[in-house]
């Protein structure tokens, strides 16, 4: 594979819940992110994938410097912008930009598409002139015709809008997009044009994607690599080839176990987790993922597994993982 | 608002109807009235409007108790409510604009700061601060435009704060912040533009209110020192002869009544017109 474009070491992010009116005092914090190490290759497609609340978002804006961390760098090429300041920062936007969840509010109602694709062209001091030409051209490579560039958002629907916020994720030529969730909020039907649309716009422009996905389908469809998050931190990291056949760690197999099949004779003895995501706040010492998991040990409730390569390309963070894999015979979708 | 009597474009119609006409009324004061407002004639005081028996059409609206006509002192009256309303009332919209932005944007000790100096204010009513003002530095139109104004803000700060705040959330701001936009990037292009409705109603209406406490003002004595022609003051002059002469306090009443309920209407068919819930609704 190609040499990192980004490279995040020990990223940490917790929100603190403060208490009082007069003054006040920090009595917890919620550990979104709580360390976690990741390398972005250029070129490829990154999955993030994880359950609600797991962190994938809140990780993905730290990547692209919209939350500030706690802790830890992301090097971009090298470069950490956790350690930069504001206007340095904004300096280094352009490189990496990204598509939103949802369709309908990141686009400004008020304002026409050819001025929703151009603002990044404007707010980085572009003319005039060249913002409508590269407007109209990004029209154009997202499958919309310049007809539409003075409509308003209300006018299209979700899938077209997704392509307008596509269009001005590219408008600055970024290296790197984050898609967060970009096509949970569209119709089945729409989310693989969506999907399409990507993948043939990363071949043409030699795009790197961080997908952020619960969607396991689409991630299969879309990933080079997949990464699984729990409760904050990155559990397994491998190939999608990998992941898919011989998952390592019991939550990635419950997550696998837990697509639906369409054939009913396919159907897998069902695996479902017991139990809901667990208080971050509460978690003390151990894996993270022991309350819920069904093959932990006393060792796994005191003692918290580190990531670890468990082949070439392919880590883990569980104690039991090479006992596990071992158990996985059947391929799995 | 659906069970209003009126529909919003004849609300809009009938209001913006009166307020344009009071303010061309003022505009064109020498031309319309018919006497000078300030002209005392003892010997036709108190003389009734025309439709009473003793009136008749020299003074179609009567006279006061220092026989000067009260429909010149009405047409002329109309220019201070006006002015200290418009000017009041966007005083204190460009104040409390520009407050509550600040505070619901950037939070933090500003945020704290703003909103309970609101807080306090707002604990308070504005028409008492407003006499204290006054009783200490005493009346004149700059001044009452001034304290009407100061007091007037917290309305537009609360209202402002809470949009601002809600908007700044929304994703296509942090798409801008994405892009690199600066803060003073963001406020105009994306958080003040959608203000603006919702700050025209709000002024709209807050020039009625400025409009009333003028008036307030003015009848307990605080507004502009007499002889000055302004509608509080000829409500308060007409308070000593309510039962001899009543067309003197119930004209200016009446006028009041009709300027405020003008621009109340206006406001509210805005309202309905520009939320977007009301749309396609007649």
């Amino acid at each position: 594979m190609a040499e990192p474009l980004v490279e995040i070491r020990n990223l940490a992010k917790h929100f603190p819940i403060t208490k009082g009116i007069v003054r006040r005092r920090q009595v917890s914090e919620i550990r979104a992110v709580d360390g976690i190490d990741l390398t972005i290759h250029s070129g490829e497609t990154l999955a993030l994938v994880g359950e609600s609340g797991c962190g994938k978002s809140t990780a993905g804006r730290l990547i692209l410097g919209l939350l500030p961390p706690t802790d830890g760098a992301i090097l971009h090429q090298g470069v950490d912008i956790a350690a930069m300041n504001p206007a340095q920062l904004r300096q280094m936007r352009s490189r990496f930009q990204m598509i939103f969840q949802d369709p309908f509010g990141s686009l400004n109602p008020r304002m026409t598409v050819r001025d929703l694709i151009a603002e990044p062209l404007k707010i980085n001091g572009y003319g005039k002139a060249e913002r409508l030409e590269k407007a109209d051209a990004l029209l154009e490579a997202v499958g919309l015709g310049s007809q539409h560039a003075s409509r308003y958002p209300h006018e299209f629907s979700g899938g077209q809008r997704q392509r307008i916020g596509i269009a001005r994720a590219l408008a600055l030529g970024p290296d790197l997009v984050v898609a967060d969730e970009p096509v949970s909020a569209l119709d089945v039907s729409v989310q693989a044009q969506v999907i399409n649309l990507m993948q043939d716009l990363q071949q043409d422009l030699g795009l790197t994607y961080l997908f952020i996905s619960h969607d396991l389908g689409i991630v299969h469809h879309i990933a080079d690599r997949v990464a699984v998050m729990y409760l904050g931190r990155i559990v397994e990291v491998a190939t999608k080839a990998a992941l898919f056949a011989s998952p390592a760690h019991p939550y990635t197999r419950a997550l696998l176990d837990a697509i639906p099949v369409s054939r009913p004779d396919q159907r897998r003895p069902e695996r479902a987790l017991s139990g809901d995501l667990p208080d971050v706040a509460s978690v003390v010492g151990g894996c993270r993922f022991a309350p819920r998991c069904p093959f932990a040990t006393d060792r796994c409730r005191t003692e918290d597994p580190a990531l670890r390569d468990l082949a070439a390309g392919h880590s883990v963070a569980c104690h039991h993982a090479e006992a596990l894999r071992a158990d996985n015979s059947k391929p799995r979708i | 608002m659906k069970h209003s009597m009126f529909g919003k474009k004849l609300k809009m119609r009938l209001g913006g109807g009166i307020v344009i006409a009071v303010i061309l009324m003022a505009i064109f004061a020498p031309l319309l009235a018919p006497h000078d407002p300030y002209d005392q004639d003892l010997m036709s005081r108190l003389i009734p409007p025309f439709w009473n028996a003793q009136g008749d059409w020299t003074y179609p609206l009567g006279t006061d108790n220092f026989g000067r006509d009260m429909l010149s002192r009405l047409i002329y009256g109309s220019r201070l409510s006006i002015t200290v309303g418009v000017a009041a009332a966007l005083l204190a919209c460009t104040m409390g604009t520009i407050l509550g932005m600040w505070a619901g944007y950037s939070g933090g000790y500003a945020e704290t700061a703003i909103m309970r100096l609101a807080d306090a204010q707002l604990a308070f009513p504005d028409i008492l601060l407003a006499i204290l003002i006054v009783a200490a530095v005493g009346g004149s139109a700059l001044n009452l435009i001034l304290v009407l104004g100061l007091s007037g803000w917290t309305v537009y700060a609360r209202v402002m704060y809470n949009m601002t705040r809600s908007i700044r959330e929304r994703p296509f701001v942090e798409a801008a912040v994405s892009h690199g936009a600066r803060s003073a990037y963001i406020i105009r292009q994306h958080i003040f533009p959608q203000l603006i409705p919702v700050l025209t109603v709000v002024a709209t209406l807050q020039v009625a209110q400025m409009i009333l406490q003028e008036t307030a003002l003015s009848f307990l004595g605080l507004g502009l020192p007499p002889p000055t022609a302004t509608w509080g003051n000829m409500l308060a002059e007409g308070r000593d002869r309510m039962w001899a002469a009543p067309w003197i306090s119930n004209l200016s009443g009446v006028a009041i009544i009709i300027l405020v309920w003008g621009i109340n209407m206006l406001g509210n068919g805005l309202r309905e017109h520009l939320d977007p819930n009301q749309r396609g609704r007649q």
